[in-house]
Formats: structure tokens, C-alpha cells, sequence
């Protein structure tokens, strides 16, 4: 006689079952609403050969109604439908790049401003704007799937750090998961060329390496062994390679055949066959900046865009929300500078100079976060500075920076400690929770 | 703030060797020398960190060697390294302190495998093996602790492995809360003789000042407390955060 199966079991093997029913009838219903999009089209041109197609926004209410997020995935194809879309991806300085990109290309533009780079930002951004164009950021762990529904005309990566590894428990699931990406034979690829994971993952594809060649690379290229390999890196000023076939792509394809960027990043060298050299001067500040800006450039002329406007235009983007941008606080200046994790952190070392004063603000919202990440930035160069300490997260500051031998002064609130700074330009060195704050608090 | 200086009860000085910090330095673990360092320092001992990178020798003369976490993309290399040198194994014979934390202290046991199929040996300074585990342990921790210090041990775990100690074998810390080891034992990290190893993060001497004075005392001989505000609070609120009924346990 067969075993009864128990409450639970039989539960689970129902939901299994209505789930896989889901699965089927969602693939049905997108593949009934892009079938009407084709028959709308098809009979438009049929009847008078006017090129009649159904709005985008109905499609995709058609499709998903409003449902699940796990729908979300096939109507980004939908929403992105005969557009020019551009992906930019990596771990630091995405929101920059798409930033300055957006503004780069000029006139109307779908982009989706600030942290929203999942499915629903994607979604969002798409479905505000109809603009033909399209600059997307992509969280980089997302990237994969994104580009299973999503044919880019150019896909920028602008780097793979540690960062990215603090999310899972082990590089190699990062690297695994971007070695299936799924990039069109139309897909244009810039990337930068002295991460050595994404030469690994990217080296036999076509690619448009960006290099800056910079001797002094701390806290931007993070991969000391092969990632290919396993074994170690033999690196020489900015120059990498391994004893398998992994190398620099400038001595792989030849100086001529990659995006130079000139180690003080004033100047961009095109491949051979573009223009001689085409100045990088953005309105941000900070050496991390124009490398953001050296892809913008490079991505804009990739897309056929003339440098000249181009370069232009990066100079009128002098701030961005939530990243670099000056907030009135309790009636003084105060400039955010958005240092997430340790390379953000450790690329606005550069912006804080040498003297005046200097808040930290660490606002997340879980008591119990693991902020030993903290003890990877060089804090040290403040000694002697005024530093004053902020946020729900303060007695992590006060602890970190006891250690690094830095004085400071601790208030309840940013606007109380705006307060106590010493005068002269006020900087302020926040996690986004804490730039959010900020933002909120603004006079 | 910084703590009340105590007079230096000894005129001395302590040698501390940090092993590959570029290839075993990631995820803040590199704080863990420098609260040795600055422990030592607010003592009047002064306290040098040597950086020792791949091909160059590992001094087997130095008081306490520091192995950081890292991520397993070139972990084979690093062990492969280790072996060569035997400045370590020297320095653990003689009883020189040695502490290893996430990838540092599975490269002081005697064997381990990574997740994609990879196994090597590690030097043997500890008997303990590591090996994949099917999930990801992720989280805060606090033991109750097997070492000679009294106060509860903190920190946080972020790994996919299973540490399995040898039958002879002594943990850190008996678990209160978190996965630690992963072994049925219910366990954090393990030591023998001068050499620790724990997956805590924190930094876990930051957060743990009593197993960083216990480190050094086993250079420096009995320490006064240093008392540190700061880490107090901290801690406070890492318990009052987690379940009360955890929490308060521990605090017991």
C-alpha cells in the first residue's frame, strides 16, 4: 500500500506544481502579448504600410499586470524595444559613468539616476521616458541576467573590486556568473583593462580596452593571483601578467590597439585610426572622476558622437545627488562625498586635501553590520585634521579611528556636528544611507 | 577616545610579522595588526609591523605572526609559498604567537580544499582540516569563550566553509550564536599551544580586546586591562542588538 505523503509534502509538491503552472502560463502570456505587438504591425502594414506599433507601457501592463517582481525580467525586452540601449556595470563609479555618459550624448535620455539598478529601476527608467535612447546602470551581480533580456549597443565595465566579493562568499562566484554573459554579436564592449578578472573573463571577446596605466593603483586593482590560474601575479609598476597566457591587453594587442588614458588623466589617447588625443576635463573633481569621464568620452565616441560637444558637455556636470554634490546643513556648506566601501572610500582620499575639516557619517541601519571593511581604508592620513563622527554607526567610527591613532569629536546628529566643525570648507564622507540623511536634513 | 595611558611596566619592543598582506589582507582583517600595534603602543612597548610579501623570506625571529583573510583566488599559491618558507614553522616551533583568521587560519591547518574541487595541504600548525560547505554562513557570533579570557567573544562570520578540528583539538569560543566551525560541536575557530585561528571577522581583535591582551601576554607577560570606552559601547550594542535572549546569555 503506498505511504501516505504528510500535510507539508503534499503542500510543497502542490506549490511546486502551481509554480511550474506559473512558469508556463507567464511564458504564454508574453509570448501572446509579443505575438498581438508583431500581428498590431504586421496588419498596420498591411492596411496602409504605416509602420503602427502598440505603446510599450500597455505592453507590459499587458504582460505583467502589475504582478510579481519575477516578471519583471522579460518586460525589460518589451520596454526596451526599439531602442538604443547602453549598459554601464562594475563595482564603483557606475552611477558616475551613466551620469556622465547621459549628459555626454546630450538631448533626451532614459536613464535611471541614483542606486535603481535592478529589474525595477531598469523597468522604471524605461517606461518614464520614451527617449530613443537609452544609459542604464546595472548592478554588477545582475549584469548576467539583465543581459539575457537586454541586447546592448554598448556594454561598459568599468571594473570588478573586492567590493563585489564582500556580497558573496567566495570571487570566484562573481567570476563564474559573469562568464556566461550573454553579449550579442552587435554589442560593442569597452572595459578596463587593468583589472585583471575582467581581462580574464573578457579576453576572448572583442573588446575596447580602456588602460590608464597609473604606477600607483591602490585600491583599484585588487586581484594579486591569476584568475584564470591561481597563480601569482608578476607585476611590475602598472604592467601585469601570469605564467599562463593572462597579460595586460597593451601587450597582448599593442599600445595602438587600446583607449589610453594618461597616468595624471588629463588626456585620452583613442586606438589608432581615431583622433590623436582628446582632453579629459570633467566638472567633477577627483582622479577617480576623470576616469569616469575618460569612459564617457570613449563610450560617446564609440557611439559615433563628435569628442568636442562631448567634452563640453562633461564640464557642465559639476555635482551629482547623493555622491559629490554640496548640501546647505544647519547653514553651512557642507560637500558629500559618497564612500560606500573601501575603493569609493579610498578614491575621495584625494578629494579631502590636506587640512580643514572632515566628517564621517555611518548611517546604516543594522546594529549588528559588519564594518570591518572600514579597517581597510587608509585613515590614517587624517591625523591632525578635525574629524567629527556621526550616525547610528558612530561607535564603529570611534573605534575604528581610535585605533588608527586619530582624534575626533562625536555628535548625536549631522546637523549638531555641523555645528562643533572648525570653519573652512566642510567635507563630509557618508555611506548612502548617510547621504540620504543628509539629503533629507538639507536647510 | 584614546584610553588612560598606563605606565610601560617593560622597556621593550615587539616584532610583528604580517604574512602577505597583499595576497591575505582583504576584508578588513589587516585592522587586526594594527590593534596589536597600537595595544602595544598605548603599553610604552613599541611595536613594528613587518610586511612580508610573496618571494621575499619570512623572518623566523619575529614575537607573533598575523595571517589575514583573503579570497580563495590564489590561496593554493599562497600555501604553495608558505611551504617553501619555512621562517613560519620555525618561528611556531620555537613558540613564537601565530594567529590565523578566514583563510589565514585554514592555510595553518593541515589540509583544505576549496569550493571549486582544489586540495592542498596547508603548513600543519593546527589540526584542522577545511572544506566546502553547502551554504553560505553569514552574520554576527558571539562564544562563549574556551580560551583563558573571560569576557564573551564577538565578531562577525561571512564564509562557505566547514572547519573540522582534530580529535585533540580546542576551539576558541563554544558558540552562542552563529554557525562558526559548522561542525556539530557547535564551535569557533580553534588554537593549540601560541597558535589561533578563528573566520571572525570585526575586525576580531578590535572588537575582542581581551583575546588581542592575550596575544600579546604571551610575549609580554600579564598585562594591566586598558580600559577603551569606545569597545565597551560597541560591544554593548552588539548585544542589546541581537535577540534578548541571546544577548543577555552572553552577557552573563
Amino acid at each position: 500500500m503506498p505511504r501516505r505523503l504528510s500535510v507539508r509534502r503534499r503542500f510543497k509538491t502542490l506549490s511546486a506544481r502551481l509554480h511550474a503552472i506559473g512558469n508556463v502560463l507567464t511564458v504564454c502570456r508574453f509570448q501572446a502579448v509579443l505575438a498581438l505587438d508583431r500581428g498590431v504591425k504586421t496588419l498596420a502594414f498591411a492596411l496602409g504600410g504605416v509602420g503602427i506599433r502598440l505603446p510599450r507601457r500597455l505592453l507590459v501592463r499587458l504582460a505583467c499586470h502589475g504582478l510579481a517582481a519575477w516578471l519583471m525580467p522579460a518586460s525589460l525586452a518589451l520596454a526596451a524595444r526599439g531602442r538604443t540601449v547602453v549598459l554601464v556595470s562594475g563595482t564603483n563609479g557606475k552611477t558616475t559613468t551613466t551620469a556622465l555618459l547621459t549628459r555626454a550624448l546630450g538631448g533626451t535620455v532614459a536613464t535611471n539616476a541614483g542606486n535603481h539598478n535592478f529589474y525595477c529601476g531598469l523597468l522604471d527608467a524605461l517606461l518614464r521616458s520614451n527617449a530613443p535612447m537609452a544609459v542604464l546602470e546595472v548592478d554588477e551581480l545582475w549584469l548576467p541576467e539583465v543581459l539575457r533580456w537586454l541586447v546592448p549597443e554598448l556594454l561598459v565595465i568599468l571594473n570588478l573590486h573586492e567590493d563585489a566579493w564582500l556580497r558573496t562568499p567566495d570571487p570566484q562566484y562573481v567570476l563564474d556568473r559573469w562568464k556566461t554573459l550573454n553579449l550579442g554579436a552587435g554589442t560593442a564592449l569597452l572595459a578596463w583593462a587593468d583589472d585583471p578578472a575582467l581581462v580574464s573573463l573578457l579576453s576572448n571577446r572583442p573588446v575596447q580596452w580602456l588602460t590608464q596605466q597609473e604606477n600607483d593603483a591602490k585600491g583599484q586593482t585588487t586581484l594579486q593571483a591569476c584568475p584564470a590560474c591561481g597563480e601569482i601575479l608578476r607585476r611590475s609598476g602598472w604592467h601585469w601578467s601570469c605564467r599562463c597566457d593572462l597579460r595586460h591587453p597593451v601587450h597582448r594587442l599593442g599600445p595602438q590597439a587600446t583607449w589610453q588614458l594618461s597616468p595624471c588623466g588629463t588626456t585620452l589617447h583613442p586606438p589608432t585610426g581615431r583622433r590623436p588625443e582628446v582632453a579629459v576635463n570633467p566638472g567633477l573633481s577627483g582622479r577617480i572622476n576623470r576616469r569616469n569621464a575618460a569612459f564617457a568620452l570613449a563610450g560617446a565616441m564609440l557611439l559615433g558622437r563628435d569628442p568636442e560637444p562631448v567634452q563640453h558637455q562633461l564640464q557642465t556636470l559639476a555635482q551629482l545627488p547623493l555622491r559629490d554634490q554640496v548640501y546647505r546643513l544647519a547653514g553651512r556648506d557642507v560637500r558629500l562625498l559618497l564612500g560606500k566601501n573601501p575603493s569609493a572610500w579610498i578614491a575621495n582620499l584625494d578629494r579631502l586635501g590636506t587640512g580643514g575639516p572632515v566628517m564621517l557619517l555611518q548611517q546604516q541601519s543594522t546594529a549588528t553590520l559588519d564594518l570591518s571593511w572600514l579597517y581597510d581604508i587608509p585613515v590614517e592620513t587624517l591625523a591632525g585634521r578635525q574629524v567629527g563622527i556621526c550616525g547610528a554607526h558612530a561607535l564603529d567610527l570611534a573605534v575604528w579611528l581610535t585605533y588608527a591613532g586619530v582624534d575626533f569629536i562625536a555628535a548625536a546628529d549631522p546637523r549638531a556636528l555641523v555645528g562643533q566643525m572648525a570653519p573652512g570648507e566642510l567635507l563630509c564622507v557618508s555611506d548612502l544611507l548617510g547621504a540620504y540623511l543628509i539629503e533629507a536634513l538639507a536647510d | 577616545m584614546k584610553p588612560n595611558l598606563q605606565p610601560a611596566t617593560r622597556a621593550s619592543a615587539l616584532s610583528l610579522v604580517h604574512v602577505y598582506p597583499q595576497f591575505l589582507g582583504s576584508y578588513g582583517h589587516g585592522g587586526n595588526a594594527l590593534v596589536l600595534a597600537q595595544r602595544c603602543r598605548w603599553r610604552g612597548v613599541t611595536c613594528d609591523i613587518h610586511e612580508v610579501t610573496i618571494g621575499e623570506v619570512i623572518p623566523a625571529e619575529a614575537d607573533i605572526y598575523y595571517l589575514a583573510g583573503g579570497d580563495t583566488v590564489g590561496v593554493k599559491a599562497v600555501a604553495q609559498a608558505l611551504q617553501q618558507q619555512q621562517g613560519l614553522q620555525q618561528a611556531a616551533a620555537r613558540g613564537a604567537v601565530v594567529l590565523g583568521v578566514g583563510s589565514g587560519c585554514q592555510l595553518l591547518g593541515e589540509r583544505l580544499s576549496l569550493p571549486r574541487g582544489d586540495t592542498f595541504a596547508g603548513i600543519g600548525l593546527l589540526d584542522l582540516t577545511s572544506e566546502p560547505a553547502v551554504r553560505r554562513r553569514f552574520g554576527p557570533v558571539i562564544g562563549e569563550p574556551l580560551l583563558p579570557i573571560e569576557a564573551p567573544l564577538l565578531g562577525f562570520e561571512d564564509h562557505q566553509m566547514t572547519l573540522q578540528l582534530g580529535a585533540e583539538a580546542t576551539a576558541i569560543a563554544k558558540l552562542r550564536h552563529g554557525a562558526g566551525n559548522g561542525s556539530a560541536q557547535g564551535t569557533e575557530g580553534i588554537w593549540g599551544s601560541n597558535v589561533f585561528g578563528t573566520s571572525l571577522r570585526g575586525p576580531v581583535l578590535a572588537l575582542n580586546p581581551s583575546f588581542a591582551d592575550l596575544l600579546l601576554e604571551r610575549v609580554l607577560g600579564p598585562l594591566d586591562p586598558l580600559p577603551l570606552l569606545a569597545v565597551d559601547r560597541l560591544r554593548e550594542r552588539f548585544l542589546s542588538a541581537l535577540p534578548r535572549s541571546i544577548g543577555s546569555r552572553a552577557k552573563r
